[in-house]
This record gives structure tokens, sequence and C-alpha cells, in this order.
């Protein structure tokens, strides 16, 4: 990884973004920070291929400039910057609340008040009125054992005019408690940010505190083949999912015991279902035998013979095809303006995957196909899901083969000053970025690809009937708690 | 009308009732084989109505009588028309009703749920009552012309006793395309009155693609049960339709010890096949698009219409 700082003045931020959006860079970061002296700070994260770039530009009292105006990308984040940390963005458009509260005591300012108690303020109206509307709010308690969301629909009949999702019920305050000093505890915090990401954030936050090229070879191997099977879980999961939604049982049933085949997997391996105490800064902490890898590559052929028998079933499936095709269509268009990632901007012409353009780990000496599908729709979502299982069992394959026997940990080194850690998390891009003063974390802030991807639910609904809202959502497959942090 | 029709009649009446939700747990059972899960017993509908009947409920703000009222009104037409179907023995003790009382019987049933659903005042009720409705106009001409295209095959009387004893004089020079037809469409409005995949998951937890479950989301506790069982005894009785209306074989047209036992033999046998006739279907398609569900509507409509137009032209 390449990283650049860079510092504008307060109104040039926008025009810099601009350029570097034209000479093919996206925002893949953008958060408020305070530092020790002097007036709070915009960071803007971008990223071309291998090379970041960070660019700091100085916010007036309790307000900044915003550039979503521009870049439309940077839209979410200036959202989430006016309810996490109270700065106001002057110019948005979008003023639709992300969270539930509204806050005279923002939960990230340093000079934060705990004893305030936060207010919550009814949601807003969708605002389409009109005979013959109605306004369903769901959520944000659900039927089913899955977390909580509050979405709501404009409907004339069964046809969704607007959707508007409000999340923010599960916020813990990560980022809050990622700060302060550096000690070896805090990962246990990365690793339950988001309950099935385990791997890909605790991957992204050794990446924060190791020193670059520190990992020894079969640690990098190892970690290839955690976030593989990690993945594999949380594909396995979402095309069982698509099944369930559409009463398709006995396919949602193989499905869900593919599912529990590779947490087993995962138990067996790494002695834990997702996963947990696998990562650490400088390596891994759990090496695998010789008779371990057999055993993987053994499951591995079983579980992929399973999944495209279950594959076969789906895509033959005349009813399901039916509920699949053309429904939720996410427009390249849309996918392309919010730089969409994971498989959802994958299935509408988008091919970001880190693994591929950054590669790190073990990543830099294996051989990955990015799928990639135009259609937009559940069945496109659904194929790309389908190529990555085969993707990740590949990888996983290629890694035993070329674990050499070695260390499995060295030491991280120090870090200080500001530090990035970008990961292919099963949804997408993950980034942890942390600004480090004198080995202690004055800043961290986590950019979950749940974060830039929920927004386009709202894209990808109206026109759908009601009916077809969890088959998309669930399409989608988001994380709640990622997002809320 | 003699004493012992009377009394057969209240008698499979009862029976009728007690199996019914026996019936949906041998279809839940079997459809949890298929899927190649244990499943929880056959006989769970009974302690899930046990559980209930117990229950205090809970009703929202804005409720009125009719809300509490309609699952008496559900539990009691479908009491009514299991004194009317013929179980075992070919003659019910109900002179005065015939198959057009029957079919509005059921429609009777479906309204009052409809109300309930929009009495209940939650979104999610309003949504399922108006696709209750947009369904009902195609499953209730495609139920009445399935049953009239039978009622012609068998001579033109809308008694109820009339089509199995017709049908069992026949033998099987009554298996034509007029049967084969209505059977078939009759088979899918079951599917569609009765809340089965394709048309409506009774399995899900999602409410918004819910249809039935979505109407009764409201209700709680004695109520509930009431509607549950209301539910199983419309299930068990569309499918005694089926096996004494349309495939009446093996019933009994004499009121002997043997016939009886042989019907009661033949009438298990039969639902036993329905009933996993319905968990195949379940386990082999996909719920269908909330508008696409009128086309599968219209296919069960043309094949009773044909059925009717094959009794003329064939």
């Amino acid at each position: 990884m390449i990283l650049e700082q860079e510092s504008v003045a307060r109104p040039e931020l926008s025009y810099a973004v601009q350029g570097y959006v034209a000479e093919g860079y996206g925002i893949v970061n953008m958060y408020m920070s305070e530092p020790l002296d002097g007036p709070a700070q915009v960071n803007v994260l971008m990223r071309r291929m291998d090379s970041v770039i960070r660019l700091t530009a100085p916010a007036k009292e309790v307000e900044f400039d915003s550039i979503s105006g521009d870049n439309p990308t940077a839209e979410i984040y200036e959202r989430l910057i006016r309810e996490y940390n109270g700065y106001e963005p002057i110019g948005i458009r979008n003023d639709t609340p992300v969270t539930y509260w509204r806050t005279g005591n923002p939960p990230l300012r340093k000079d934060r008040d705990p004893s305030v108690e936060e207010s919550r303020v009814p949601l807003p109206h969708n605002g389409i009125r009109g005979d013959g509307i109605f306004e369903i709010p769901v959520g944000p308690v659900h039927a089913g054992v899955i977390e909580p969301g509050h979405f709501r629909f404009s409907v004339a009949g069964e046809s969704v005019i607007k959707l508007n999702v409000h999340l923010g019920y599960t916020h813990r305050g990560v980022e809050r408690l990622m700060e302060g000093p550096i000690v070896p505890g805090k990962i246990h915090i990365a690793e339950r940010i988001s309950g099935d990401t385990t791997v890909a954030n605790s991957l992204a936050y050794s990446h924060v505190m190791e020193d670059e090229g520190s990992v020894p070879e079969r640690a990098g191997y190892i970690r290839v083949i955690a976030a593989e099977l990690e993945r594999l879980s949380s594909n396995i999961s979402a095309v069982g999912g698509i099944c369930t939604d559409t009463a398709f049982s006995v396919p949602s049933a193989r499905a869900s015991k593919l599912h529990e085949d590779v947490l087993r997997m995962a138990l067996k391996v790494f002695g834990s279902r997702y996963m947990h105490n696998v990562v650490v800064p400088g390596g891994v902490r759990k090496d695998i035998s010789s008779e371990m890898s057999r055993y993987i590559e053994r499951s591995l052929i079983a579980l992929k013979l399973d999944v495209l028998d279950l594959e076969d079933t789906m895509m033959t499936s005349s009813t399901l095809m039916d509920r699949m095709e053309t429904t939720g269509i996410l427009q390249p268009d849309i996918a392309k303006t919010y730089r969409t990632v994971g498989p959802i901007g994958r299935a509408s012409g988008m091919s970001l995957d880190v693994r591929k353009e950054m590669p790190y780990d073990g990543y830099r000496h294996l051989g990955l196909l990015v799928p990639s599908e135009t259609g937009g729709d559940v069945l496109a979502r659904t194929k790309v899901r389908f190529r990555e299982i085969y993707e990740s069992i590949d990888l996983i394959f290629q890694s035993v083969a070329l674990m050499d026997d070695g260390p499995i940990r060295a030491d991280a080194g120090i870090p200080e000053g500001f530090r990035v850690g970008i990961v292919e998390a099963p949804r997408g891009e993950l980034v942890h970025c942390a600004e480090i003063i004198d080995g202690k974390v004055w800043r961290y802030s986590i950019r979950d690809p749940s974060l830039v991807d929920w927004p386009m639910m709202s894209y990808a609904v109206p026109g759908n009937v009601v009916p077809d809202f969890p088959l998309i959502n669930k399409s989608f497959s988001l994380s709640y708690s990622g997002n809320d942090l | 009308m003699n004493v012992e029709v009377a009394i057969v009649t209240i008698l499979q009446a009862l029976v009728m009732v007690a199996i019914s939700p026996l019936m949906a747990g041998i279809i839940r059972k079997m459809k949890a084989l298929m899927q190649g899960k244990v499943g929880p017993s056959i006989i769970q509908p009974y302690r899930d109505l046990r559980k209930l009947m117990r229950k205090g409920r809970v009703a929202g703000k804005s409720h009125t009588w009719l809300f509490s009222a309609v699952p008496y009104l559900c539990l009691s037409s479908m009491l009514i028309l299991a004194l009317m179907v013929p179980f075992v023995y070919v003659e019910v003790a109900s002179p005065y009703i015939d198959l057009i009382t029957m079919v509005y019987l059921f429609t009777l049933f479906r309204f009052a749920m409809v109300l309930g659903g929009l009495e209940g005042g939650s979104v999610f009720g309003g949504m399922g009552s108006s696709r209750e409705m947009m369904m009902s106009v195609l499953i209730e001409p495609a139920l009445l012309l399935s049953i009239m295209s039978m009622v012609a095959l068998t001579g033109g009387s809308t008694g109820i006793s009339n089509i199995p004893d017709v049908l069992c004089e026949m033998g099987l020079a009554a298996v034509g395309p007029t049967l084969i037809l209505a059977t078939t469409s009759f088979m899918i409005t079951l599917l569609a009155e009765n809340a089965r995949v394709p048309f409506d998951n009774p399995a899900t937890h999602l409410e918004l693609t819910m249809v039935h479950e979505a109407m009764v989301l409201e209700y709680s506790g004695r109520k509930l049960g009431m509607m549950e069982l209301a539910s199983q005894i419309r299930l068990t009785l569309f499918m005694v339709m089926v096996g004494t209306l349309f495939l009446p074989w093996g019933i009994a047209t004499e009121f002997t010890l043997p016939a009886l036992v042989v019907a009661t033999v033949a009438i298990v046998a039969k639902l036993l096949i329905i009933a996993a006739v319905i968990a195949i279907v379940e386990c082999t398609v996909a719920k269908l698009r909330l508008f696409k569900t009128p086309n599968l509507l219209t296919i069960s409509f043309t094949l009773s219409l044909l059925a009717m137009i094959s009794i003329y032209i064939l």
C-alpha cells in the first residue's frame, strides 16, 4: 500500500476530491477528527488500486462544507458526521436522518458529556403524500431472529414508491471503545464489531497495528484460509436466505446444513465457529497441521460438490428464477456513483475487490478471479455469490498447497501516526483508520461495507411490490451492527 | 331423515374437527422429512392449541366488538360446514343445505377474516386483507365452477349427497376428462384457499410477504387459537371434499358396518395421499410473486371451465 497525505484549505476540499475522482480514485472513508490543538479536521480517504490518499481540511466551529454536491459518494459519511460528531455539513442535499436519535450530545465528540441522556425523536414522514398513498413503518423489532432496523415504505397499493432506511439501533460506541492505549485486548472488540465478520475486522485491525511486511509468509496463508472460510459461510448463508424467503424449503434446508458444515470446519480447524482469536497483529495465533490441511481439502471437495448441486437446483427452478429475475434492480450507474462495494457492487457492474487491487497477506501470491455481473437484480447477486463461493474454495486450496513451514507470528512493531487497514470483508471493502499519538489511539474510524451499501436499498426497492422487499433485503444481506458501530 | 344418519353426521363432524390439527401436523411432519429435518411431532398442533387456549390476550387500541366477534364467526362457519361434508357415509343430515351454501360458507369465513385483519388496526392486517380479497375474487369462481362441473357430471342436483352417490354408482365409468380437470382445478383452489405455497407461506415470519398470517397477526391467546383451529378445519374439510366429492370411491353408500369400516379406511388413505401431495408441492416450488398468483388461479378457473364444457362436447 502506498499512503500519501495531503492537507488542503477548507473551501478547496471538494475540488481536491473531484480532482482525485477524475484520476480514478474513489472515496473509501470520510470522518471527522478533533486534534489536540486547532480546529476539527475533515478526513477523506481515497483509494485507486493500491495507492491510498488521505485529504484533510479544517472544519469551522460546528460546521463544515459539504462535498457531497459534487461527490455523491460522500453523502452517507456526511450524514453520519452530522449525527455522530455533531458537525453540520453546509449544503448537503439529503436531510434524512440515518439514526433514530437526534442529539445535542454527539457520541463521538471529545467534549461529550456522558451524563446527558440521549433523546429520541419521532422519525420523519417520507414526505410523499397523495390519494391512495400510504406509509408503512416496519421495525425496528422484526419477526424472526434478525437485527433491528426501521424501514419506511411509501406505497401506492402494493408498489413501493420510496423507501427510507433508519438504522442505529445497535450503536455500541465501538469507535470510542477503540480509543486509548494500545493493549492486546483491543482486538477482541474489533472481532465483535459485526458478528459474522470476525476475521475481516480483526485482519483490518491488525493491518492498522502491524508494520507492513512484518507478517511471516505462513501466517499470511493461514489468514487467507480463515478469511475465505468466513466468506464461504457468509455467501452460503446469503443464498440460503434467498430460498428461505421464497418458501423454497428443500434448498433452504440444504443451504443451512452447508452453512453449518462450514462453521464446524472452522471450529475444527481454528477452535472457534466464527474464528475468534485467530488473527493478531504480526501473524496468527493458531497453526494448521498437515493432517488439518488434508482435512480442509477433503471437506472442501465435498462442500463444493454440494454447492454445485444446490446451485443447479436453484437455477433450474422456474418458480425461483421468476422470483429472482428483474427483482430489486440496482442500476450500474447508481452503483458507480455511490461506489457500491462487495457482492452487491459486483452484481451491478462494479468489480472492486481489495484482494485483487491491493493484495495483502497471502493474497499477494494467489490467483483470483473477481466475478462480475451487470444485471443488478437478485439473480445477478445470487450468481455473484455462487461464483465467490467457488473462488473462496479455490483460494483455500491454493493457500494449503503453497503453505511452507515457518513461524506464524512475528514482532508487529510499534504503530505511530496515521495508520490505515483495508481488507475485503465478505460484504466488501472494510476500512479501519487510526490516528495514533504517543502510542495511544486518539481517533479510530471504521468504515464497514454495509455503511455504503445500505443506502442502495433505497434505489433497488422502489418499483417493486412490498412482498418482494424481504427477498431484496436478503439478497443484499447487509450487517446492521457493522453499520451502526 | 332417520336417527342413524343424524348420529353419523354429528359423529363424523366431531371426528373431522378432532383430526384437523392432526392433519396440519402430518403435513408439517412430511415437509420436515422431505427437507431432511426431524420436524415437530405430529401432535404438536394440539399442544399449540392447548397453550393458546390457556393464554390471556391483548388487542390494539382501535379494535371494536367486530374484532372479537370474528373468531367466533370463523369457527362457527367451519363447524357448520363440518356437519355438511360427507365423511364416511354418503348421506348427511342437512337436506336443506346444498353445495352453493357450502361454497358461500367458505366465503363467509374469508370475509370475516378480512374484516378481522382490517379491525386489528395494524398496517400488516390491512395489507393481508387487501391481498386476500384480490385472490378471493379469482378463487371463488374457480371453486364454484369446479364443484358445479361435478354437479353437471352427476345429473344436475346441487344436493351434497348426490355427487358421491351417483359417482359410486357409475364406478370407473365416471373417470374421464371432466373428473380429472375438475379435481386438478379443485386442488389448486385448495392450495390458494388454505394459504399454502405457492400462494402464501404458512411457515413464514416475514410480515411483509404474508397473506393469511397477516390477517391473524393481531390476534392472541384464545382468539388466536380459535382462528388457528378454524383454519385447520378448513384445510381438513377441503381435503375431505377431494376425497368424498371428487374421488368418492370407498364411501359407504349403505348403512352397514362393513361398508362403514371400508369407508373409514378409504378416507384415511385418501387424506394421507392428499397430505403427501400438498407436502410435495410445497417442497418443490418456490412461492409465486404476488402479482403472478392470479395467473395460477386463472389456470385453475380455466381447468374447471374446460371440465364443465367437456361434459357437453365429449
